[in-house]
């Protein structure tokens, strides 16, 4: 009997939720296509409640759990699209890309080709991302969209001459986003030495707030901030420790000034108390000392440039990271 | 139309499933903290992974001594025998005094190895300046290790392309 | 009449629903329990994802995030894996299931080797009235998470607590038999140079040790005893301390690494030949 009362609860419970969820009411008259039948049968059977109680009940088992085992298509194509579009929205690309895959075996559907791309870029598998994004058609509304993707994937792979050739042929084609992949391309000379256009030209496809900040760029560019090394030597040997502080090493710099002086200072005064051995060992240290800093200094000063170098590029690409390499972008998941 | 339809009914459920959790477990505040940690997605589905299984074993970061012994040029012949005899008798048994990785004595016979014999002591000058200041170390080097910070020899062969400049505090390997 | 078309009626329903009887969901269900038996678990964490997705009454949910909790173990993404079992945790319809969500939490964070977290969880289901009689479970893997914060001490005295676990009693006992006291070989060697070297069976690095400080000791106080303080201090200082602190230094390290090889010999066994239940 207990049974009896669990299904039936069951029922009310359902039939609760198909009155309060519309989407219920259609997943009944599309999906389950006995269920119009049933609904039109309930009345007579409740006519009928008083004489044949039992015949009621089996029924309301039945339908009970009938409604209770929902069927689902876990792989109808939509679906797959609709469990992959959730995924894509998760951020579980890789997931997402392969239900994707699975939905275009049996549609051909561009939005799902060009976000299966842009799911690739994600995770940053580039020559993937590169490779789907040149698949999608030219009838395709997101033609233009993967052609300036393709060129953010090609730029995230290496800046080389294959890169510099496809952006050629963006900024010279009709798309709409050539000024993009002109912006882009123009960028990425600022990472290749010795190679910027004149400052007019290298300016022009960046508008009024971009231009400021570019300019800057393109200064620092061709007059960064190096240290002189030969500069650095030469003040480390007029003082020693100089160089290092010329260079801003200032605690490296005392030290060597010190050290080289303490050593000076021993073998100075050995000598003038006649003790030629142990005069001679501090001078050997001393001259090591300023010898060495000669050449530290000359090292530092490198390290100084490298360390310019380094904050530049990656000053330029956080900025493109944050431009998202002026390529637009899309919301899927609204 | 349908399939609209339900995905607008998982918008209806999210808020009833969230508090209903909610007058489960009285802890709500932990459970807010932990929610949006949930929402922060992760990365680790982004590559394919199979079954692992990673050793129970602590990693042993020991380094045992390694003594050159190998003789490649005239310079070997003087200075490795006096490196090994100092790694022996002195450096293994005074204590950790060497802030830097490769330690000093080792940065003395690599540099000669990569230079020569004039060069590598310049350098050994250089790094005992930089061994001997003990300010501003923690700002300028990255770090090696527990305790060490990271100063290797392609910094200072003068060769501009062998310096890879890595910023202060990175934690690095080798 | 109406009576017989609501018998036919009644067959045709009955017919369908047996046929149907088995939801979709269930037969998901199915599919992702056998991809995690065929130990293809990123598969059958997509499989349960798709089950969650379309499972709106949250049928499932307790069972997936479980198994995607499971899934993640098995790859050792610990961090993942931890946070579905907490999923599963506030999903649990029963005590049975709430309790086994956070062992299997618990669990994972001693493989994270996150062994505090793992204590709080262990402690308070230990102390949760509702799983008395699951005490036992709970010990052992505390007793586990005793091990994994490398105190076989303490661990032994959990399994060996009303015979929990007789073997793994034994294997703490041995390994904890075998340590070296760090204390004792640092202190030692303060009060003789190279004692706590050749209590850890570095004889070569104790005799050097003690050698050098004999050496320079003899050298600081014969210079005092000649009246030379400034010698004896620069000895003192910049040799005799020097050798002086790294032979502590020494004594500290060796017993530190020579125990770290001895829990991990141990902890070899228990990974790879130890056949009772591991986390």
């Amino acid at each position: 009997m207990n049974y009896f009362i669990i299904i039936l609860k069951q029922f009310i419970l359902n039939s609760f939720s198909i009155l309060s969820f519309p989407r219920k009411w259609e997943s009944i008259l599309f999906n389950n296509f006995w269920i119009p039948v049933f609904t039109g049968m309930t009345s007579q059977l409740l006519t009928a409640r008083k004489t044949n109680f039992i015949k009621v009940l089996t029924f309301l088992i039945i339908s009970g759990t009938s409604i209770y085992s929902q069927q689902i298509d876990f792989n109808s194509p939509q679906n797959i699209k609709l469990f992959a579009d959730y995924l894509f929205c998760d951020k579980d690309y890789l997931r997402a890309i392969d239900e994707y895959e699975k939905y275009l075996s049996v549609f051909d559907d561009d939005t799902v080709q060009f976000k299966i791309a842009i799911g690739y870029s994600a995770i940053n598998d580039q020559s993937y991302a590169y490779k789907k994004f040149s698949s999608i058609k030219k009838t395709s509304a997101f033609y233009e969209q993967s052609k300036i993707e393709m060129l953010k994937s090609l730029y995230l792979q290496n800046i080389d001459s294959s890169y510099f050739l496809y952006a050629g042929i963006l900024i010279n084609s009709q798309s709409p986003f050539s000024n993009n992949a002109y912006r882009l391309k123009n960028t990425s000379l600022l990472f290749i030495k010795n190679d910027l256009p004149e400052k007019e030209r290298f300016l022009i496809p960046f508008e009024n707030e971009e231009k400021n900040k570019f300019s800057n760029l393109y200064d620092l560019k061709n007059n960064p901030p190096y240290k002189s090394d030969a500069w650095a030597g030469i003040l480390s040997a007029i003082i020693p420790g100089a160089g290092k502080i010329y260079t801003q090493e200032y605690g490296d710099g005392i030290t060597a000034f010190i050290l080289t002086g303490l050593f000076a200072y021993l073998a100075y005064t050995n000598f003038e108390h006649d003790h030629p051995t142990r005069a001679w060992i501090f001078t050997a240290i001393g001259a090591g000392f300023y010898a060495g800093n000669i050449y530290g200094s000359v090292a530092s000063a490198q390290i100084f440039n490298a360390r310019v170098n380094f904050e530049f590029n990656e000053g330029v690409k956080l900025f493109l990271e944050e431009k998202n390499y002026f390529v637009p972008t899309y919301d899927f998941c609204k | 139309m349908s399939f609209r339809s339900r995905f607008i009914g998982r918008e209806i459920l999210k808020p009833f499933k969230i508090s209903k959790s909610f007058l489960f477990f009285e802890r709500t505040f932990a459970l807010t903290l932990f929610l949006l940690q949930i929402a922060v997605y992760s990365q680790s589905d982004w590559v394919r992974w199979e079954k692992s299984d990673p050793t129970y074993q602590i990693e042993d970061t020991y380094i045992e001594r390694e003594y050159d012994l190998s003789i490649e040029s005239a310079t070997d012949i003087i200075v490795k025998p006096v490196i090994n005899t100092y790694w022996f008798f002195i450096s293994d048994v005074d204590g950790a005094n060497c802030p830097f990785h490769p330690s000093c004595s080792s940065f003395l016979t690599q540099s000669m190895k990569e230079t020569n014999l004039f060069q590598g002591t310049l350098m050994f000058f250089d790094r005992f300046t930089r061994d001997t200041n003990v300010f501003g170390r923690h700002e300028h080097y990255p770090r090696f290790g527990t305790n060490n910070y990271y100063d290797p020899i392609s910094l200072y062969t003068l060769d501009e392309n062998r310096i890879k400049y890595i910023p202060a505090k990175t934690f690095t390997v080798e | 009449m109406t009576f017989v078309n609501n018998k036919i009626f009644l067959l045709i329903i009955l017919s369908i629903s047996n046929v149907l009887a088995q939801s979709s969901l269930d037969r998901q269900f199915e599919l992702a329990n056998q991809l995690i038996i065929q130990e293809k678990y990123f598969d059958a964490i997509t499989e349960l994802k798709r089950l969650q997705y379309f499972d709106e009454e949250n049928k499932f949910s307790y069972q997936s995030n479980l198994l995607i909790g499971k899934s993640y173990k098995f790859g050792a993404k610990f961090d993942d894996a931890v946070k579905y079992l907490k999923l599963a945790e506030i999903d649990a319809k029963s005590e049975e299931e709430y309790f086994a969500a956070k062992t299997l939490n618990a669990r994972t964070n001693i493989l994270r080797r996150t062994t505090k977290q793992a204590e709080r969880i262990l402690n308070d289901l230990l102390n949760d009235p509702r799983f008395r009689s699951n005490e036992k479970e709970i010990k052992y893997w505390i007793g586990w998470n005793y091990i994994f914060s490398d105190d076989w001490e303490k661990a032994y005295e959990i399994f060996n607590e009303n015979n929990l676990d007789t073997s793994l009693a034994n294997l703490c006992k041995s390994v904890n038999d075998k340590m070296y006291n760090v204390n004792f070989a640092k202190y030692s060697s303060y009060l003789i140079p190279g004692f706590g070297q050749f209590y850890t069976g570095e004889y070569i690095s104790g005799s050097l040790s003690l050698g050098w400080n004999i050496l320079f000791g003899y050298l600081t106080i014969n210079a005092f005893v000649e009246d030379r303080i400034f010698d004896a201090i620069i000895i003192g200082n910049f040799l005799w301390l020097r050798f002086y602190s790294g032979n502590v230094q020494n004594a500290e390290k060796f017993a530190v690494q020579k125990n770290l090889e001895i829990s991990n010999n141990g902890l070899e066994y228990l990974q790879h030949k130890y056949k009772g239940e591991r986390p």
